[in-house]
Formats: C-alpha cells, sequence, structure tokens
C-alpha cells in the first residue's frame, strides 16, 4: 500500500517536472518548415465551416476546394485558427507560440495514455521507466513543440491505440464510443490512422477463432465502432463534407504516393525522395534514437518473436491454450510488435515517400518504447531490477544532460552509430528549426535600423522571422542580391552540391560571424563580407 | 479451420519473402537504377558522372587510339565533303 502511494508520487512527479519544464522552454523553438502553410490550411478550412453557418470569412484565404493542400487534416490546425481569431491574437510571434503551446499540450496527454498502455502491460516501476525513455528522446521532445503534423498524429495514435486495447480487453459500447472518437481524431490527422482501427478488426475476426459465442455477443459493439468512426472521420475532416468518399477516396490515393520531388542528402549524396533505397527509414531510425533504447529494443524484439513463433509452432485445436497469444498481455506484444514491423516493411515494400529523416514514421516510435522496456523486462528478470536500473540510469543522465545542453536544438540528436562524418552523410536542421536563432543573433548584435540578409541555403528564414518581436522583425530585411547583404546565412540544408564543400567555400569567401553547433556539428550559420 | 488459416497466411507471407529476397531484390535494383532517369537528382548524378569522365579524359595526354584518330579524321573529311557538294 505504501510503495503504491510511492509510486503514484513519483509518475505525479515525472508528469509534473515535465510538464513545468515544458511550460519554460516552449517559447525557445524556431518555426518549423511546414507552420505557416499548416496555419493557413487552418484558416482554408474554417472559412468553409464560417461559409456553411453564413459568418463572415476571414480575407485573403484561398477556398478550400481551390486549395492545394486540401486533403490535409486540420484537427490541429482549425481550432487554432479558430483560437487565434477568437481571442484576437495579430501578433506573428504570439499566434505561432500560441500554436507551440498546444502542440506541446496534446503531446503530454498523450504521453499520459502512453503511461496507461505501458501500465497495462508492465509493472509500475517498468511503466515510469518507459515514460522516462519516451521524454529522454531528444528529437521527439523537440519537435513535440512544433512538429503539427507528425507529432500530432503520434499523439492521437497513441491515444487511439489506449482506447483500441481497451476495446480488444473489454469489448462495451462505452470503450467502442471513445476508441471511435480517437481513431477519428488520428485518421482525421493522417490517413495512417487507420492502422488503430484495422488492429480492431483483425483481432476481434482472431477472437471468433478462439470463442464464436463471444462474436455474437460482441458483433454489435464492433458495428457501433465502424458506424461511429465514420461518423467522427467526417465531422472532423471538413474536407469531406462536400463529396466523402471521393474526396477520402482521393486523399489515400495522393497521401500513398505522395509526389515530394524535393531531393535528399543522404549517404554523401542527393537522391530523389521517390526513389529511396530500402534502408533509408531504418537507418534514420538506427542514427537518431538513444543507443541504450534500441539496445532493448532488440532484445525485446527477439523476445516477443521467438515466443510467437514457439506459440504459432505449438498451435493445436484440441488444446485450447495453445494459441498465438495467451492472454491480454501478450495480445499487446503482438499489436505494437506489428505495427511497428509490418509499417516498416510496407514502408520500404512500397518506396513510400519519406523526407527529412523519418518524422513521417514517428508514430511508430511509441511501438519502439514499448519494445524497448519489454526488452529492459527480460533483461531484469535476468539481471534483477535494481541492478538494471542502475546499469541504465547513467545512460538516461547522460541523454538528459545532452539535451539539456543542446537546448533548444536537441532535434539535430545523433546517436554515435551516426559516426564522425554526419554533416557529410545526413541531413541536419531540414526544418529550419534553428533559422529563428540566427536571425535573432543579428538582430541583437547589430544596432543598425535596418540590416539587409542573404539566405544561402534553401530555408525559409523569411518564416522564421514571423518569431522575433516586432521590433527586430521590422529591422531585418532579405534581399537576394548577396552584395546588398550584411549577413549571409545557412542552416546547411540544399539541393545540391555536399554541405561541407559549400561551407569551406563560405569560410574562405566570407568572416564566420557566429555559428551554432551541435557536437560540434555547424546546424546555423552566419557570416559577413570580409 | 483456426490452424488452417494460421497456416495458410504464413505459407503465403512466406512465398512473398522467399520473392522478394531473391527475384524481388534484382528487380528492385534494375527499377532504382531506371528511375533515376526520371528524376532531378538521378540525372544530375549521371551529369556529373560525364564531368567526371570528361575531367579524368582531359588529364590524359591523349585521348584518342591512334586507329580511332585515323577512323574518325577520315569520317570528319567525308562528312565535310559531302558538305561542300
Amino acid at each position: 500500500m505504501a510503495n503504491k502511494k510511492i509510486y503514484d508520487l513519483l509518475i505525479l512527479l515525472v508528469f509534473f517536472t515535465f510538464y513545468v519544464i515544458a511550460l519554460f522552454i516552449y517559447d525557445d523553438y524556431g518555426l518549423s518548415w511546414d507552420e505557416y502553410g499548416e496555419r493557413i490550411s487552418g484558416f482554408v478550412s474554417l472559412n468553409y465551416v464560417r461559409e456553411i453557418l453564413s459568418y463572415e470569412t476571414y480575407q485573403n484565404y484561398p477556398k478550400l476546394n481551390d486549395y492545394i493542400f486540401a486533403e490535409y487534416g486540420v484537427v490541429f490546425n482549425l481550432p487554432m485558427a479558430f483560437i487565434e481569431k477568437t481571442f484576437q491574437i495579430d501578433d506573428s510571434k504570439k499566434f505561432f507560440l500560441l500554436r507551440h503551446f498546444f502542440n506541446f499540450t496534446i503531446f503530454f496527454i498523450s504521453s499520459i495514455f502512453f503511461f496507461l498502455l505501458l501500465s497495462k502491460r508492465f509493472s509500475k516501476i517498468l511503466s515510469i521507466i518507459g515514460l522516462l525513455f519516451f521524454y529522454l528522446s531528444p528529437r521527439i521532445f523537440a519537435e513535440s513543440f512544433y512538429n503539427n503534423k507528425d507529432i500530432i498524429f503520434l499523439s492521437f495514435f497513441i491515444i487511439s491505440l489506449f482506447y483500441a486495447i481497451c476495446f480488444l480487453n473489454t469489448p462495451s459500447y462505452k470503450n467502442a464510443f471513445l476508441l471511435s472518437i480517437t481513431s477519428s481524431l488520428a485518421i482525421a490527422t493522417r490517413v495512417m490512422g487507420i492502422i488503430v482501427p484495422f488492429i480492431v478488426l483483425i483481432f476481434f475476426i482472431l477472437r471468433y477463432f478462439e470463442k464464436k459465442s463471444d462474436i455474437k455477443k460482441n458483433i454489435f459493439k464492433i458495428i457501433v465502432f465502424f458506424f461511429l468512426l465514420n461518423t467522427f472521420v467526417l465531422i472532423f475532416w471538413p474536407y469531406l463534407w462536400n463529396d466523402p468518399i471521393n474526396n477520402l477516396l482521393s486523399t489515400f490515393k495522393s497521401m500513398s504516393a505522395y509526389q515530394w520531388r524535393g531531393g535528399i542528402f543522404y549517404l554523401n549524396e542527393y537522391i530523389s525522395a521517390l526513389n529511396l533505397p530500402w534502408h533509408y527509414p531504418i537507418v534514420w531510425i538506427l542514427i537518431s534514437t538513444p543507443i541504450l533504447y534500441l539496445f532493448l529494443f532488440f532484445f525485446g524484439s527477439c523476445s516477443i518473436f521467438i515466443r510467437f513463433l514457439k506459440r504459432f509452432i505449438n498451435l493445436s485445436e484440441k488444446k485450447i491454450f495453445n494459441d498465438i497469444y495467451r492472454g491480454n498481455k501478450e495480445r499487446m506484444d503482438i499489436i505494437f510488435f506489428f505495427i511497428l514491423f509490418i509499417t516498416l516493411f510496407l514502408v520500404i515494400e512500397l518506396n513510400s515517400t519519406l523526407y527529412n529523416g523519418w518524422r513521417q514514421l514517428y508514430f511508430i516510435y511509441p511501438c519502439l518504447i514499448f519494445i524497448s522496456v519489454r526488452g529492459l523486462e527480460m533483461v531484469s528478470r535476468k539481471f534483477t531490477l535494481k541492478n538494471t536500473i542502475i546499469f541504465i540510469s547513467p545512460f538516461m543522465i547522460f541523454t538528459c544532460l545532452w539535451m539539456m545542453i543542446n537546448h533548444p536544438f536537441q532535434f539535430v540528436y545523433f546517436n554515435k552509430f551516426a559516426g564522425n562524418n554526419i554533416m557529410n552523410n545526413f541531413e541536419l536542421d531540414y526544418s529550419g528549426t534553428s533559422n529563428r536563432s540566427a536571425l535573432s543573433y543579428i538582430a541583437k548584435n547589430d544596432i543598425r535600423n535596418k540590416i539587409n540578409v542573404h539566405i544561402y541555403s534553401v530555408s525559409p528564414y523569411q518564416w522564421s522571422l514571423l518569431m522575433l518581436d516586432e521590433k527586430e522583425r521590422k529591422r531585418l530585411k532579405f534581399t537576394k542580391n548577396i552584395d546588398e547583404a550584411n549577413f549571409i546565412v545557412t542552416n546547411h540544408f540544399y539541393q545540391k552540391n555536399n554541405p561541407s564543400v559549400i561551407r569551406q567555400i563560405l569560410k574562405k569567401k566570407y568572416r564566420l560571424f557566429k555559428e551554432f553547433m551541435v557536437d560540434g556539428i555547424p546546424i546555423n550559420s552566419i557570416y559577413i563580407k570580409n | 479451420m483456426k490452424i488452417f488459416v494460421y497456416k495458410t497466411i504464413f505459407i503465403l507471407v512466406g512465398i512473398y519473402l522467399l520473392y522478394q529476397f531473391t527475384i524481388g531484390i534484382k528487380i528492385e535494383s534494375y527499377e532504382r537504377n531506371l528511375k533515376n532517369f526520371t528524376n532531378d537528382q538521378g540525372r544530375e548524378k549521371i551529369r556529373n558522372k560525364i564531368r567526371d569522365e570528361l575531367r579524368k579524359a582531359n588529364s590524359k595526354e591523349q585521348i584518342l587510339e591512334i586507329e580511332d584518330r585515323k577512323l574518325l579524321k577520315e569520317f570528319i573529311t567525308k562528312i565535310q565533303n559531302e558538305l561542300d557538294n
């Protein structure tokens, strides 16, 4: 009883500490590439809703039918646009900070559900460690503040997965309702959210093999779930209102073969995003996840796979306990295992368009952590939990310190597997989040009223300007003519030529004014003319 | 019924994986190379290769072999004569 209270206090302390830290640091992060466009998407859909409700629409936004990004879900952006206008937030810095705050808050809420998921499977202490693994994931942590596509989808995916597990464990109308809402939020953010209802359907069918009477008892609950799912997806996705079936099919079609024609700098060459090598997502996961989690993930995966294989080999109609899984906990292992590996497999097999690391696959990261905790459980059985915690603590403290030292650039985290020549092999600040730091540094260290800045890399510094204070914003002007520029900025993200080579050329031609570094790698550089 | 379904799925997955790890790898490799002609980055790679070859050729003392020189000289002279006529 006393132990339970201690654990409960510890859990609350972890959540409280994390949220308080986030409240202090959420305004340190810059603007990522997609945020500007995502804000517009929110207003396009808000105008569409206002038009239907016969309200006046906001000016200077395209109509939904004419908007090229109409197919994207607006579960996050539409409410943000609504809040922005309701509270008359006119300053660009404030309305992007508002989005960062809510972006993080949604992620925080999903972390609570992730902990609850872990608690369903593991002991309290392992669940707390799993939660700490989740928070101490540098890239995920940083992007939880500004990535309003992949992290928002990850968040809703976790929440829908939690309710999927609840529904599978205890099929009830209440769980069906909650699952339908959360799954539809995930699907309305990104169509990949369809994975969760698909998992529910598969395991319901598998249940049929175990107990046919169970299906007769629960068939209406699953029908209600799918009916409510369709209804809520329609409600949460204005793009579908006009022509639900055709628009949904066109979204599936365009998202399954997304035509992003940019180049990806990978292993010292530029490759088309439409023609990536099979190892691209795997390498990115291996170099951007803390090594401890990867090792534990390896043990956990082997354990789950071997057990699954043994159960499969010993399948028997006569012996009812010989099934591919026994009990809810093993079913959870299999669900997380297959979500991760089958998603990876399909992405590779279908040559899905990936770019900017593996951010489109962030939603499988909780599965990776779950399997890592499974591996940790295995290790703790062999070496005792106390010894295991003593062993892993230095690694976790190191990761935590690394995140603190490199704040707010945790999004450029690479582990030792990435090698020494990172700049020659991988993209760094593809989202341009460090651009704000560069512009802010210029504004604070140059007193002129008008400062001309030339953007040398392929990155939208002009949008990052919106995150500066109004006075600083007015002083900085961008120029395409490098000769007119007072400062030359680059985040080393290009579409051709080796970034290291370009950096050497710039260093010879111009004087380095300031360089923002992470682990000795330059992620944003400011030059002035000699 | 349950075992039949599981084993059917297992066999189908096995056949698919066998195909992928044998013929599939080869086909994918050819596909990737062909796709390089249809995107900017692939074409840039080809251009860079041509540039490298030209640089190598320029660094040599002689680019053409003696026989090739004779053949090309004869050919160019013949074309010129035909054009003049």
